[in-house]
């Protein structure tokens, strides 16, 4: 089911290297009345930016001049802190065979929006991201979104609490 | 809610439908300034603009040029002069001849091309 969001709270970073799509983003996003657009050509000039600013979300196209887009999601993850480290990431591609998908799913992307884009899949990519956020995964081979979308009954009790606890306490000992 | 998600999808698509009038105009053109510069010489225009094809044709319903493109844009990466010459030539004639003959995608058109210049890019052991 299409979920509905109030994009008016939020502020939304493009990393889109063709100025084409990049306005056409920007031009989308203030369709979707976004309170603030910021659009860059580069992960490297995103990067900087984020030095001095918060978004609600980021969208980035993979295939970028420099540094790609998923290296970017990687970079955000594993280097960055948080608030920003935790910021929902879109990313945009042609290119949606299933590798990439789980390249870009175990490197902490939230959600592919798939090239050609369309009105209602970009929408739902924002709106998922935003309103229905997954558990966000902080461990040391991975940071990011649960990588798992459906709720499966596994017939016995869920024992990665327990795992995060001990990795948690084990680290409060070290300390 | 619905109706504000209606509403807001209606004008994201409005937009796109405005930009991917415009994009094969802009293909076209982006065609003939890698021919240019290749007449020129110059390389690094014509590998910007072939960047500009790859990343910007399948998001506006022209995957086949992107294709083609993404070749191209590894022939001029190629560092052999003689190999890079013939192949530029194949894959430019594929290039044009997707944006003129409007074979936008490998099903509408394109396969025959996109294999004929993948093969070869194959050959002369150029991978896009």
């Amino acid at each position: 089911m299409a979920v509905s969001a109030n994009f008016s709270d939020y502020s939304v970073l493009i990393i889109e290297d063709s100025a084409l799509l990049r306005g056409l983003l920007r031009n989308i996003m203030i369709s979707f009345k976004f309170n603030s657009v910021t659009a860059t050509p580069t992960a490297e000039d995103a990067l900087r930016w984020l030095q001095n600013n918060t978004p609600d979300i980021i969208l980035t196209d993979w295939l970028l001049d420099g540094m790609a887009g998923v290296d970017f999601t990687r970079h955000i993850r594993m280097e960055m802190k948080d608030p920003i480290r935790r910021l929902p990431i879109i990313m945009c591609t042609a290119y949606t065979d299933r590798d990439r998908i789980l390249i870009a799913r175990d490197n902490g992307v939230n959600e592919i929006l798939a090239k050609p884009i369309t009105g209602s899949r970009t929408y739902d990519a924002f709106a998922n991201a935003l309103e229905k956020p997954r558990e966000f995964i902080d461990m040391p081979t991975y940071v990011g979104p649960d990588r798992r979308r459906r709720q499966i009954s596994i017939g016995f009790p869920d024992r990665r609490g327990i795992r995060k606890a001990q990795a948690s306490s084990a680290s409060t000992y070290i300390d | 809610m619905s109706g504000e998600r209606d509403a807001a999808v209606a004008l994201a698509t409005q937009a796109i439908n405005k930009t991917a009038a415009t994009y094969e105009t802009h293909l076209k053109d982006d065609v003939a300034a890698i021919k240019s510069f290749l007449d020129a010489g110059d390389i690094g225009s014509a590998q910007r603009r072939t960047q500009n094809i790859v990343g910007e044709a399948p998001g506006f319903g022209w995957p086949a040029a992107g294709e083609a493109a993404a070749v191209l844009r590894s022939i001029l990466e190629a560092d052999e002069q003689p190999k890079r010459a013939e192949a530029t030539v194949i894959a430019m004639h594929a290039l044009a001849v997707i944006t003129t003959e409007n074979k936008r995608t490998r099903q509408g058109g394109g396969e025959k091309l996109l294999n004929q210049l993948n093969m070869m890019a194959d050959k002369l052991g150029i991978t896009a």
